[in-house]
């Protein structure tokens, strides 16, 4: 990893596009602002993580799994927007 | 609603309204021949499966909640999917412009909310992904994983679930069938 030290308004430019600027450090935390092309996904790594790690969980346990969940909400809040919308699918 | 009438349109296949076909390899369902029109285009694939970038949504034997959204091109995968709004009424999905203008939505209304569903056996529940809804343009069927920022959502949220049974089914809930 590449390690770079930087103060306060000072950043760092990641390819030509991307720029990462030391907002504010204060009592061990640091504030920063991020200029990035609207295509690029910005994440707190944790959550990012978090995701990733439920999207595998979620895939593993389907594996081999080829009924739906036999049960329904145990009260129906708000009828779903395929309801309403039309929803790009098809039957199996 | 536009014309689906069209003498010059060429239909494949199953000869629906819905153009041409493709066949799809799953490793659940075999090989399944669904309408073009189905595939969802996920420009930035699914956290942590990146690489795939199409998907369909596929519907049960019968009505309910839960769907599969399946990758063409990778027969294995295959997540239940659902839609949240169902379990948790005052879910809100609030995210920028630039992921709306990414799917091509001006409206964050009108896109269809989907939460993946994992199924756990340890422990045993069944729980939706709400800090990572993915945002459907219905439309245009371009598809992407958002990231919530808000408090209060997480990736792993017990779904408030009952036991089917068929008389429950017919009355006390009904979920609107598939649009194909």
């Amino acid at each position: 990893m590449l390690v770079l030290t930087r103060s306060r308004e000072e950043s760092i430019m990641i390819g030509e596009n991307i720029e990462v600027r030391v907002l504010e450090v204060r009592g061990g935390r640091v504030r920063l602002g991020i200029g990035a092309p609207s295509h690029v996904s910005i994440y707190r790594g944790e959550i990012y993580r978090a995701i990733q790690q439920e999207n595998l969980e979620a895939a593993r346990a389907a594996e081999g799994e080829n009924t739906l969940p036999n049960v329904l909400p145990s009260d129906v809040k708000k009828s779903p927007d395929s309801a309403k919308k039309s929803l790009p699918s098809s039957n199996i | 609603m536009t014309d689906h009438v069209n003498e010059n349109e060429v239909t494949d296949g199953a000869g629906d309204s819905s153009g041409k076909t493709v066949k799809i390899s799953t490793s659940r369902f075999g090989v399944l021949e669904v309408s073009e029109e189905i595939i969802l285009d996920f420009p930035f694939g699914i956290i942590g499966f990146e690489k795939f970038t199409r998907f369909v949504i596929l519907e049960g034997p019968r009505p309910g909640p839960f769907k599969w959204l399946q990758c063409v091109g990778e027969p294995e995968l295959a997540f239940v999917i659902t839609e949240p709004e169902a379990f948790f009424e005052d879910y809100d999905v609030s995210v920028t412009p630039e992921t709306l203008e990414s799917v091509k939505l001006l409206d964050v209304e009108k896109g269809i909310v989907l939460a993946i569903v994992t199924v756990s056996r340890q422990p045993a529940g069944v729980f939706a992904n709400l800090q990572g809804p993915i945002l459907l343009n219905p439309e245009a069927r371009i598809a992407r994983q958002v990231v919530l920022q808000v408090e209060g959502y997480g990736t792993r949220h017990p779904l408030p679930l009952r036991q089917e049974t068929d008389d429950q089914v017919e009355k006390d809930i009904t979920f609107e069938g598939e649009a194909c």
